[in-house]
């Protein structure tokens, strides 16, 4: 199936946000997860299914002020 | 009052204790090595960051990596919000990626001044504090929005002295007084401040902290300038806490007066 992450299209063979996360050659050492506009905590990882279609956004912390 | 006084001058915001009252930014720095240790040379306990995108093309997490190193305290920043909705969602996105309860609200539609929407603020404050966040407001210097930031629940409100970046210093210092003077939480200067005599002259007038990155991560040594602002948030904080003497239109001896030469030359 195909989904857009971070604004791009990839496609998937992962079944759970947690396995989708598994397949990330690299991630941030700290992240929050955004599936259809919604913050998904990382408990809920296992339990949240991935479907045909849907947006996921990652966001990091970087440099600030 | 004893000299050791400063070593037992401790700040509370949200909870949380601070020994240092120089908090600081991470944005600007030349790398993560550099930042690592301006951030130790300036003695800062808490820190901020912001929160974006990521992009995985281009992956650069080395600068939360270093900061857990020195054991600092995590505040994340709002940035990029443009208005109350935004903010709101980019400090959950904060809490659920740190797992902290603090957030800077910072929300700035305008790009070229960086100015903070205070309608905005005071919304994206009061929706904060209801979700159980320790917010730190990034506002005008405006003594009423203080104020009234500090009855929605603020943790601690962060006037800014000039626009962000701008190493201006205190351009608001009458306002930054008032807002002293009536405060209801601790009182941060953010923004602006621009060399160590703006971050003590904060200090001297009574703010309870001051938050510096530009100042420091654009110097040309930014260890020499962390170490810089921190002797400079001290020597400021002393000074305050010291009181400084009444400012006098003519002068008041320091040495005796009596015109002893005077006298020496009448009895030649």
């Amino acid at each position: 199936m195909q989904i857009k992450l971070n604004g791009k299209k990839v496609e998937t063979q992962a079944k759970t946000i947690a396995e989708l996360i598994a397949t990330l050659p690299e991630k941030p050492s700290a992240f929050a997860l955004v599936l259809n506009g919604q913050i998904i905590p990382k408990s809920d990882f296992n339990e949240t299914l991935v479907n045909d279609g849907d947006n996921i956004e990652i966001f990091m912390l970087m440099a600030g002020g | 009052m004893s000299e050791t006084a400063l070593t037992e001058d401790t700040l509370v915001i949200g909870g949380v204790s601070f020994k240092s009252r120089l908090f600081t930014g991470t944005g600007k720095f030349a790398s993560s090595d550099t930042l690592k240790q301006a951030i130790k040379a300036s003695g800062s306990e808490l820190v901020t960051m912001a929160v974006k995108r990521c992009d995985f093309a281009n992956l650069k997490d080395a600068i939360l990596p270093a900061l857990k190193e020195l054991s600092v305290k995590l505040l994340p920043n709002t940035s990029g919000a443009r208005d109350a909705k935004e903010a709101v969602f980019a400090a959950n996105l904060a809490r659920e990626a740190l797992g902290t309860d603090f957030i800077k609200v910072e929300i700035h539609p305008d790009q070229r001044y960086l100015l903070p929407d205070p309608v905005a603020t005071l919304e994206a404050t009061k929706e904060l504090v209801k979700q159980g966040f320790k917010v730190l407001p990034y506002c005008s210097a405006d003594p009423v929005l203080c104020l009234r930031l500090a009855e929605a629940g603020a943790s601690a409100v962060m006037p800014l002295g000039a626009p962000i970046g701008s190493n201006q210093g205190l351009t608001t210092l009458s306002m930054l007084k008032i807002i002293i003077d009536q405060k209801q939480v601790p009182v941060v200067v953010d923004a602006g401040i621009g060399s160590p005599s703006d971050a003590s002259l904060a200090m001297e007038i009574g703010a309870d902290a001051v938050l510096v990155n530009t100042a420091i991560s654009v110097a040309n040594n930014p260890v020499m300038m962390g170490r810089a602002m921190k002797l400079a948030v001290e020597a400021g904080r002393l000074g305050y806490l010291g009181g400084l003497g009444e400012v006098l239109s003519v002068a008041s001896a320091t040495s005796p007066i009596d015109s002893f030469i005077d006298e020496l030359m009448q009895k030649e």
